[in-house]
């Protein structure tokens, strides 16, 4: 009669360490990748950040007016090739 | 644990019994250890008992309800951002004009170098720029830490390291940079080595932008326009080179929140090299300098003498001869030497005629409008460079009638521009702004709505037939007046020393954006037949600059054809019911 209670009492706590062991070291290795990734994304954002200023920097528009000069025949735009919906001739049907 | 008491109990019982003379008392003496174990017993149960309560409580608490939960979670997340000292800066669309960027810098710690000499040698080997005494100076002084070179390219970073010298560290700064260059740097200004704001909106936002940067809290937004920045500049330095001035201002302003486009001083400078530049590189012409900016004035002369019904527009002065007050002559710069109405003072540009109408409103109720346009005190702009207008302490009767055609009075160039905006959009002042604005701005009404579209009509002539033709810009209705003053000095005006204005707005049926371009000291060419003044210099450098940002603004043009005579003389008739007389000279 006794033994049974003392198996138990004895078997539940082992079993609850042991488990609370599994938990905490799967809890410590899945706090070192949060960290990795926390670093890395870190990381990445800083890599962002530079490359935005690269990118403003690539489209200043002195650089694009002059490459636009050099490789492209584009010129602004002139009033006569602006119009807008209410400027165009009303619509008449598909026959004329 | 009961069990063994039980028997401890036991035994002692059976021990006592061995000795005959004591077994009377045993029956009382032998429990009392029994007691004693049991009270203890009980005592020890409810401390674990309440004990296992309360972890069970907490795990409970923990577990189901959610305790203390969300604060470690934010807590993480806020370490996985990344944190600069500064926030960007970005213009209207959203392109960077300022940002932090992480770079190394190069230190020396004296008491680990094994041998100066050597490392002096070996640094100078991959960073040539540096002199050999200086770093043999520093690696051999006293103390733990100098500097050697901050922000080293990562070309620079990586031989540095490579040499492995003992003694020599990098520490991980950041470097305040602009994409753009000098482009905006009269609004953005500059920060020093420690990332601390000295000038333009770096220094007048400087908590701001340090808290934004902590905060996560994005990038200040501005209402500038890179795109439109870039043609202003442009325009500006062409016009310069082309007319050998020696300093410009150029301004672009919405008119109806106030909300400035583009703001361009030049000459400018390095923001990463302030020394190889001088005070007149810092010096910001559009917002710090004051100027008389001459016959722009008569702008609002012409406003005042209308909202005060001093005069309506068929009322006409005398411009016979030149005007004799006290000992002063006032001149006309294209005399016409004939009786002139309201528009045709303004269009011609009549000193004679402004001034009488300034004498007529009067010098109370001048002041107290300049003053309502805020052409009198400094405005509210957020930067440092503010420029305090110059006005007569004691406002004469000559005074009025000089501050009448812009002489006497000396204000910025935003000052100006304002002023013009507000008598286009509707007669509303709001006070101009570097940042983006939301929703409606409440402003002060300074004009009445029909003196507006009198002015709108008046500025449109002085384009289509007045001394500021070549303002034109193909298409978008394009009205403004030109300024051409001498510029004053100590003593009096210096001859051939111009500071020469135009400030207009488009498209003048509807006004959006109002443009100013101030050229310091131009000078006459071949293509100006040796004229300059500004409808020669500063008018055309308008009409170039409005051709190319309108489209970008999405100003609708008018097309050129037949239909543009006909709006054109829509809007004149509608601003003004004289309109179609008033066009026909």
């Amino acid at each position: 009669m006794i033994r049974p209670a003392l198996i138990l009492w004895i078997g539940l706590p082992a079993i609850v360490t042991i488990a609370l062991l599994l938990v905490s070291y799967q809890v410590q290795s899945l706090e070192n990748e949060l960290e990795t990734l926390e670093r890395a994304a870190i990381a990445q954002q800083e890599e962002i950040h530079v490359l935005r200023a690269e990118w403003s920097f690539l489209n200043r528009p002195e650089r694009l007016a002059r490459l636009a000069g050099r490789y492209l025949e584009l010129v602004p735009v002139k009033p006569s090739q602006m119009t807008s919906f209410t400027l165009a001739p009303p619509f008449r049907g598909l026959e004329q | 644990m009961s069990e063994i008491s039980v028997r401890a109990w036991r035994d002692a019982a059976s021990e006592m019994s061995d000795s005959n003379g004591i077994e009377r008392l045993s029956a009382r003496e032998a429990r009392r250890p029994l007691e004693v174990a049991r009270t203890r017993l009980l005592v020890a149960g409810a401390i674990f008992a309440i004990c296992f309560v309360i972890l069970g409580a907490r795990l409970v608490q923990l577990s189901l309800l959610d305790g203390g939960h969300n604060t470690t979670q934010n807590a993480r997340y806020d370490a996985a951002l990344l944190t600069l000292q500064r926030a960007d800066i970005v213009d209207r669309n959203g392109i960077l004009l300022a940002t932090n960027l992480p770079s190394q810098s190069l230190y020396v710690d004296p008491t680990q170098v094994l041998d100066a000499n050597e490392a002096a040698d070996r640094i100078t080997s991959v960073l040539p720029d540096l002199s050999r005494g200086g770093i043999l100076r520093k690696a051999s002084a006293k103390g733990n830490f100098q500097w050697i070179q901050r922000n080293l390219t990562p070309e620079q970073y990586y031989a540095v390291n490579r040499l492995g010298l003992p003694g020599f560290g990098f520490k991980r700064v950041e470097r305040r940079v602009y994409p753009h260059g000098s482009l905006f740097v009269h609004t953005l200004g500059f920060t020093g080595v420690d990332n601390g704001g000295l000038a333009g909106l770096e220094a007048a936002r400087d908590t701001n932008l340090k808290n934004l940067a902590q905060s996560h809290g994005g990038a200040l937004v501005t209402s500038l326009d890179s795109r439109v920045q870039h043609i202003v500049n442009a325009e500006l330095a062409a016009a310069m080179a082309e007319f050998d001035a020696k300093g410009g201002a150029g301004i672009v302003l919405d008119v109806h929140n106030g909300e400035i486009l583009a703001l361009s001083s030049l000459p400018d400078f390095n923001p990463y090299d302030l020394k190889s530049s001088g005070p007149d590189q810092h010096f910001n012409r559009a917002t710090l300098g004051v100027y008389e900016l001459g016959s722009t004035f008569k702008a609002f002369t012409t406003a005042m003498a209308l909202d005060y019904g001093v005069v309506n527009l068929n009322d006409r002065y005398d411009a016979t001869k030149p005007l004799r007050v006290a000992r002063f002559v006032i001149r006309d710069d294209h005399p016409q030497n004939r009786w002139l109405d309201v528009p045709e003072i303004f269009v011609h540009s009549s000193n004679i005629g402004a001034a009488q109408m300034a004498r007529d409103v009067g010098a109370e109720r001048q002041k107290e409008f300049l003053d309502r346009l805020g052409m009198l005190a400094p405005l509210p702009l957020e930067l440092s460079e503010n420029g305090r207008p110059l006005s007569p302490r004691q406002w004469r009767e000559i005074n009025t009638m000089t501050i009448g055609y812009g002489h006497g009075i000396a204000v910025t160039p935003l000052h100006l521009i304002s002023g013009f905006a507000t008598l286009v959009n509707g007669g509303i002042t709001r006070p101009p702004t570097l940042l983006r604005r939301h929703g409606e701005i409440s402003g002060t009404r300074v004009v009445t709505r029909e003196t507006s579209d009198a002015m709108r009509l008046l500025m449109r002539m002085v384009v289509e037939d007045g001394t500021g033709k070549k303002a034109e810009a193909e298409g978008y209705l394009v009205g403004g007046k030109t300024g051409t003053a001498e510029k004053a000095v100590a003593g009096g005006y210096k001859k051939n020393a111009l500071i020469t204005t135009f400030v207009g707005a488009f498209p003048m049926d509807s006004p959006r954006y109002a443009v100013l371009v101030m050229l310091d000291e131009p000078h006459g060419t071949k293509s100006t037949h040796g004229y300059a003044g500004a409808g020669w210099n500063a008018a055309p450098t308008v009409g170039r600059i409005i051709s190319q940002i309108a489209p970008m603004l999405g100003v609708m043009a008018i097309r050129p054809s037949g239909e543009d005579k006909e709006e054109t003389e829509r809007l004149l008739v509608r601003a003004d019911g004289e309109g179609r007389r008033l066009a026909s000279f």
